[in-house]
């Protein structure tokens, strides 16, 4: 009885023991091994593929509260205008690299679409661009010819047309009329 | 004594493991802190790390439990284990009281807010879903009030932030967006005194409520409909409240006793029975289809009744005491039309519990009694608040014939510190189309084209006429109130469009600047701009100040 019992213990402990090791090895040990990407590597773009890839500078114009201010940011030049309008304001999406600029665009907007027809660019934002706006003219000029004096560099964009979820308005945000196009205006840039 | 040891260590893993589960990332002035959350979702964090990071004096006696924190001029003390906190001589209570985790002292998270003056706000990778508050809702209980934030999920106590100061609760969700909605304007006044929201930076979204009295304020998570319940409780009984009532169907009349009061001169302005003539206008369906640019495209029944209540609202307005001595006759015959920008449910830019809409009213009467001394005839587009579309103010400008509109509005920039007015005017920016339609115009066949080609001349006229104003307008302002003129600018704006008179749109100055704010409502400087306008007016037409 008392074997019987010996062994019982032993078992227990070995599980004991087992349990202990596995537990230690996954707290301190073990790396959770990192999502595989699947996607077939012909899909995968590879830039180094490209014997050059050719980058120009572009202005940007972001916000110092009262005026458009030029920040210089490199773009990769492609020739397909629509393809570079892409670049662009995906990348003056990313805000400013000074950080003593503001982002005129309201917070949260995402872009749904863009697209070229007729010398006009339609940029069609998120909702957002209207609901997080806070008032203001000045804020909407901002926002609105920041982006528009960015992406008219393009030798092939002479205006813009804003749309709202796909929606064509004629108030996009509070004082501004943008039913109709809008075209660049350097009034609005700071002169140093 | 390995089984003891097996033990032990298995203790000891099973304690870090369970308490890797219930930390939390908070971020104090945007520093990361790493938090512990209770069993009751109560969010602790670790004293000596904020303190020694701030450089904040504290000390704690393990033997006693006693801690001692000097912050500026506060003495606070307190001990583990006890709610109540001495705060240079005064006895304050927490809501929940100091810890001692992992052998370190941790307190509530409200502490820091409260007494440190610390901002906190939550790493957003903490939760697993993205909240979205869509609206309030106000129902009255046998207690007092509930007010119910809806959104699209149960808040648990561990995903808001509640901060009571006084008679003000802050409320912060993290990672929350919450909507601009009506109903944070609409709000049972017997209860509230203003709501405020506010989506910050770091996605977290914070409802500022600001109650009348001190009531006593519970807080918790509430399933149908999906939120946060804001229990108000009241010992004073009040006006029982419809069941379910969603306050944006409800009037907000605050706005207009407060305009009443501000009335000059000694008739009693609550007698007076103003039209509504934002009421007049939902009667119309389609209101876009106004046009101001001929009479014939007015629908005539509505243009009576509306206009019939804006003459209403003049002689209201004419009765507004005048003093004789000062009347000069340098605009006699000029009508100029004073556009209150905003107003009702559209607030404009709200920021420091200031209204846009509130302080161009404000102005506007000013400017109106300004104009009445100069021997002009002055109208405005609304005396109340309330909320006119761009089409309503055009057609009141054009109805009358205007010489001169001005509309009135305060600014806001991102950048907190700016300050400065801004001038804006109407433009036909789109220079290409005008030389499209100017080179036409040396082989006019179509006599629609021609007539659109004269249209767009008088455009350019008007646009003229405006900058000139606008130059002058600015030159007087520097000189009446020292603001700096931040911008003139000519483009596309909605409401200067299709009128047919020099017209601008003044942003008297920033109302996202707190010492500018604070300003802009004071009287005198609402004099000075409301004088600097009526000068201006004043060289525009009679003087002939050319610029």
């Amino acid at each position: 009885m008392k074997d019987t019992y010996g062994i019982v213990k032993l078992v227990f402990k070995l599980i004991w023991f087992a349990f202990m090791l596995v537990a230690f090895y996954f707290l301190f040990f073990h790396q959770f091994e990192e999502y595989q990407s699947e996607i077939p590597d012909r899909y995968i773009r590879d830039d180094s593929e490209y014997d050059s890839v050719e980058m120009s500078n572009y202005i940007f114009y972001y916000s110092d509260g009262y005026r458009l201010i030029p920040e210089d940011r490199e773009i990769k030049i492609v020739d397909e205008p629509l393809e570079l309008a892409g670049n662009i304001i995906e990348e003056y999406m990313k805000g400013p690299e000074n950080n003593d600029l503001y982002y005129p665009i309201p917070k949260k907007t995402g872009l749904r679409a863009f697209f070229l027809y007729n010398n006009s660019l339609y940029i069609d934002f998120t909702r957002e661009f209207n609901t997080n706006y806070k008032g203001g003219v000045i804020p909407e000029i901002l926002a609105l010819y920041g982006v528009v004096n960015t992406v008219t560099q393009i030798e092939a964009v002479e205006r813009v047309k804003f749309l709202i979820n796909g929606e064509d308005s004629d108030i996009i945000l509070s004082h501004l009329y943008t039913g109709e196009y809008i075209y660049p205006d350097n009034s609005l840039i700071h002169r140093f | 004594m390995a089984k003891k040891v097996l033990t032990l260590i298995f203790i000891f893993t099973l304690y870090l493991f369970l308490f890797s589960f219930s930390s939390i990332s908070v971020n104090v002035n945007d520093i990361r802190f790493t938090g512990k959350i209770d069993d009751n979702d109560i969010v602790y964090l670790p004293l000596s790390e904020i303190c020694s990071q701030f450089e904040i004096r504290y000390g704690f006696f393990s033997d006693t439990g006693i801690i001692a924190i000097n912050f500026g001029d506060l003495m606070i003390s307190g001990s583990v284990g006890q709610k109540s906190i001495i705060i240079n001589d005064k006895i304050e209570n927490l809501e929940n009281s100091p810890r001692i985790i992992q052998s370190e002292v941790y307190l509530p998270v409200q502490f820091f807010v409260k007494y440190l003056d610390l901002d906190i706000s939550w790493q957003p990778e903490d939760f697993e879903q993205e909240a979205y508050i869509e609206k309030f809702m106000y129902k009255n209980t046998e207690k007092g009030l509930n007010i119910f934030v809806i959104a699209d999920k149960t808040f648990s106590r561990s995903e808001y932030f509640l901060t009571k100061e006084n008679n003000t609760v802050i409320i912060s969700f993290p990672n929350t967006y919450i909507e601009e909605s009506d109903s944070y304007l609409h709000y049972p006044d017997e209860y509230i005194e203003g709501i405020n929201i506010d989506n910050q930076d770091d996605n977290t979204g914070s409802i500022i409520i600001a109650f009348r009295e001190s009531f006593d304020i519970e807080v918790g998570p509430v399933v149908n409909p999906s939120g946060l319940v804001i229990s108000v409780s009241d010992i004073i009984e009040l006006e029982d409240y419809p069941e379910n009532i969603i306050l944006s169907e409800t009037e907000d009349t605050r706005e207009v006793e407060k305009i009443a009061e501000e009335v000059p001169g000694d008739k009693n302005v609550d007698d007076i029975q103003l039209p509504d003539a934002a009421d007049l206008l939902s009667e119309i369906s389609d209101i876009s289809d106004l046009s101001n640019y001929s009479d014939e495209l007015y629908y005539p029944d509505f243009r009576d009744i509306f206009m019939e209540s804006i003459d209403d609202i003049i002689i209201d307005q004419s009765a507004i005491k005048v003093d004789q001595d000062s009347v000069s006759e340098s605009l006699e015959g000029k009508r100029i039309v004073i556009d209150a920008g905003h107003g009702g449910d559209d607030a404009g830019i709200t920021s420091f519990g200031m209204y846009e809409k509130d302080i161009s009213l404000a102005i506007a009467r000013k400017l109106f009694q300004k104009f009445h001394n100069k021997n002009a005839e002055p109208f405005m587009t609304r005396s109340t608040n309330s909320n006119l579309s761009h089409a309503d103010r055009t057609y009141t400008g054009n109805k009358e014939r205007a010489d001169l509109f001005i509309s009135l509005h305060t600014g806001a920039s991102q950048n907190p510190g700016a300050s400065g007015f801004s001038i804006f005017y109407y433009s036909t920016a789109h220079l290409a189309e005008m030389k499209d339609t100017l080179s036409k115009a040396q082989n006019i066949e179509d006599e629609a084209e021609a007539d659109r080609i004269l249209v767009e001349l008088k455009r350019t006229s008007i646009m003229e006429e405006s900058r000139k104003y606008a130059r002058i307008l600015s030159r007087q302002m520097e000189e009446k109130t020292g603001f700096i003129e931040r911008m003139i600018f000519g483009g596309g704006f909605s409401i200067l469009r299709d009128l047919n008179m020099p017209a601008v749109i003044i942003e008297v100055n920033m109302l996202t600047n707190k010492e500018i704010a604070d300003l802009l409502t004071e009287d005198d400087i609402q004099e000075k701009i409301a004088e600097a306008i009526a000068n201006a007016a004043e060289r525009y037409f009679v003087a002939g100040d050319s610029l």
